[in-house]
């Protein structure tokens, strides 16, 4: 036991970097468990994010449902037994059937449906993609710059932002696709990312809010750090939760309002396929071809369901007061 | 006398707030030297933090305001620089240690990546090359395994470990100047005595002027070299430490001495001094400490005259205080032993 008392000699002496400094063992369990061996699993945040991201059921099988449906859509040149504009004029109008591959049938041009529906999820893939990344790029700008620098740049910023969210936004996109013409799958995209960008900026102006409060912020600029390396570089990843969350759901909304639009006309235009704009098709024969609509809309509740059921999923993981994962 | 490091020169900071302007720091003066530690000690608001973030810019202004003042840092002045040059200073030849290592660290980056990056900031160095600087200094601080440290993240540290690496990512650039705000409040007794040590250490290796920011009387004795003694925003009472805990010439000084539970005197019910801080909005006319003074006895002058600095004792013993000199023969008793052996 005499080895456990406190020894003065054991204090640290650091004169010369070379001599190892001797802990008091008891101060520091790490340097304990190194000492006896018995290593302690230390995870890091995404590791416990991961753990409770995994626990939860529904947002796995979400997951998994979605990495499906998603890689036929990346992958649809190889899954479509059909290209999308394929007719097959011997078997117009059947309904579903594993014969020649019509698994979601034919309309009455003779175009496979399964085709035209995987082809269908990658353009709004495509258009989910490219609206995530672009708003939440201009979300977090918008939000870091109003949350970090306060004063006029945040009333500026966050009045714009009350603006936008303001628009009536149906209409606007309307007024936009009409006005910069239609059609073009990107066109679509930006108009959307510059629609759905405010919810992000508000919750990251939120946290860059409180966060540039920390002490470990004004630690950093005491070193010498700059307002840009600070703001990207300590509070963004402090403050990625709920951008990951928010990004995650804006993907989902993204491939609805995509659809909306398209089934409207406004959207994306034939010949591209685009899940919204097959159920407008189908529409005015549905008495008779039922599986026209059914199955890109189908397809369609399946994609939003799971991405918010990710969402949710990744809500819990990613909440770092929540230390048990949810069974 | 060598050059000093510092010289901070009649430095006024004011803060505008709904109830009013709150004067935090009238008029202070003083060097630091190459090598020495400066105490700064007083009560929570008498200035301390606030007079070393204002010289390094950190003071949110609006609403904080330097109103006047010079601190020239090796012959250029600390107030007058741009937003730039005063971001190469920070961190570079004046480093700051915070108070709370818990928070003072950034939960989501690597150790070694802010190590890293406090040498980066400053060097223009590879990422290799921050990165053995980055496990020197990690091992030079007393952290065991430093190799496997660089790696960790702050919550895999105990709050001595993240208190060690604090005190490395200050002396990263070997600083001429190191801030030490209040370094060991937020630790346990036992870790306390071994931050001392590396602080300590860090000094020798880097020869850099410490200014030590506390109201811990105790770390004063053990670490500084001078001191001064902050009320209400000014300096009451400066100079060498041995001279100030032997015979202290302000009775402030007196009352916080008086006010230090010693476990090896029995003195019975601790004595603290009476009253409250002052408002820093409308300070007491003349001396701020009258109000509390139990050497004043009334007198009209400490209600008039904001007592000037004057010269007491040896060399570099300063007192703001009107009857500096009836201490010397009202000297309390238990000061004499409160002296650090």
């Amino acid at each position: 036991m005499s080895d456990l008392k406190h020894d003065p000699a054991l204090e640290p002496e650091l004169t010369a970097p070379a001599a190892q400094p001797v802990e008091p063992a008891v101060s520091d369990e790490l340097e304990l468990t190194y000492a006896t061996g018995l290593e302690v699993k230390t995870r890091s945040q995404w590791a416990y994010a991961r753990r409770r991201f995994v626990r939860h059921r529904l947002a796995m099988v979400s997951l998994v449902v979605l990495i499906i449906i998603l890689s036929a859509g990346l992958a649809a040149e190889w899954v479509a037994p059909y290209a999308y504009d394929e007719i097959d004029l011997e078997n117009s109008g059947v309904g579903p059937t594993l014969e020649n591959k019509h698994f979601f049938g034919t309309d009455v041009l003779g175009r496979d449906y399964f085709s035209r529906v995987v082809f269908g999820i990658q353009t709004s893939e495509r258009v989910a993609f490219i609206v995530a990344a672009l708003s939440t790029l201009i979300g977090v700008l918008v939000g870091a710059v109003a949350g970090y620098y306060g004063r006029w740049a945040d009333n500026l910023l966050m009045r714009l932002t009350d603006l936008v969210l303001t628009l009536p936004g149906l209409a606007v996109l309307l007024t936009l696709s009409a006005f910069l013409g239609n059609g073009s799958q990107y066109r679509v995209a930006v108009i959307l990312a510059l629609l759905f960008w405010t919810t992000l900026a508000r919750i990251v102006r939120g946290s860059f809010l409180s966060l540039r409060e920390k002490e470990y912020v004004e630690a950093a600029r005491a070193a010498g750090s700059g307002d840009a390396r600070i703001m990207f570089r300590h509070i963004l990843p402090n403050a990625i939760g709920p951008i990951i969350v928010n990004a995650t759901l804006i993907v989902g909304l993204a491939i609805l309002v995509e659809a909306a639009l398209s089934f409207l006309g406004f959207g994306i235009q034939p010949p591209t396929p685009a899940l919204g704009k097959l159920i407008s098709d189908g529409q005015d024969v549905a008495s008779q071809y039922w599986w026209l609509v059914t199955f890109p809309g189908l397809t369609i509740v399946l994609i939003v369901l799971c991405i918010n059921f990710v969402g949710d999923g990744l809500r819990d993981a990613l909440d770092p007061t929540q230390r048990r994962a949810r069974a | 006398m060598p050059e000093p490091v510092l010289a901070l020169r009649d430095l006024v900071v004011e803060f505008s707030t709904e109830d009013g302007v709150v004067h935090a720091v009238n008029d202070i003066s003083y060097d630091v030297y190459p090598g020495e530690t400066l105490g700064i000690v007083g009560e929570s608001g008498s200035g301390k933090s606030v007079s070393q973030l204002a010289i390094l810019g950190l003071i949110p202004q609006p609403p904080g305001r330097i109103v006047q003042g010079e601190a020239t840092l090796n012959g250029r002045d600390l107030l007058k620089m741009s937003k730039k040059e005063l971001r190469d200073v920070r961190g570079g030849e004046v480093a700051m240690i915070f108070q709370d290592p818990m928070t003072s660290l950034n939960p989501v980056l690597k150790v070694g990546y802010q190590l890293a990056e406090a040498v980066r900031a400053h060097r223009d160095v590879s990422s290799k090359e921050a990165h053995e600087r980055g496990v020197y200094l990690l091992d030079l601080v007393g952290v065991p395994n430093p190799e496997r440290r660089y790696d960790q993240y702050p919550h895999e540290f105990s709050g001595g470990m993240r208190q060690r690496a604090m005190i490395a990512m200050a002396i990263a650039n070997e600083p001429k100047l190191l801030i030490a705000d209040e370094p060991t409040t937020a630790l346990d007794v036992t870790i306390q005595a071994q931050i001392i040590e590396v602080l300590k250490a860090a000094q020798r290796e880097t020869n850099a002027a410490i200014i030590l920011i506390t109201h811990d009387l105790g770390l004063v004795a053990e670490l500084a070299d001078r001191v001064a003694v902050m009320y209400a925003g000014r300096v009451v009472e400066m100079g060498d430490v041995h001279a100030i805990f032997a015979a202290p010439r302000h009775p402030y000084t007196v009352g916080l001495m008086l006010s230090v539970p010693r476990i090896e005197l029995d003195r019975g019910v601790l004595e603290p001094i009476p009253g409250q801080p002052p408002s820093m909005i409308t300070p007491p006319p003349g001396c701020a400490f009258h109000p509390r003074c139990y050497l004043s006895e009334g007198r009209s002058v400490c209600r008039t005259d904001i007592p000037e600095q004057r010269r007491v004792g040896a060399s570099d013993h300063v007192s703001a205080c009107h009857f500096a000199d009836e201490l010397e023969q009202k000297q309390v008793a238990p000061l004499k032993e409160a002296l650090p052996s």
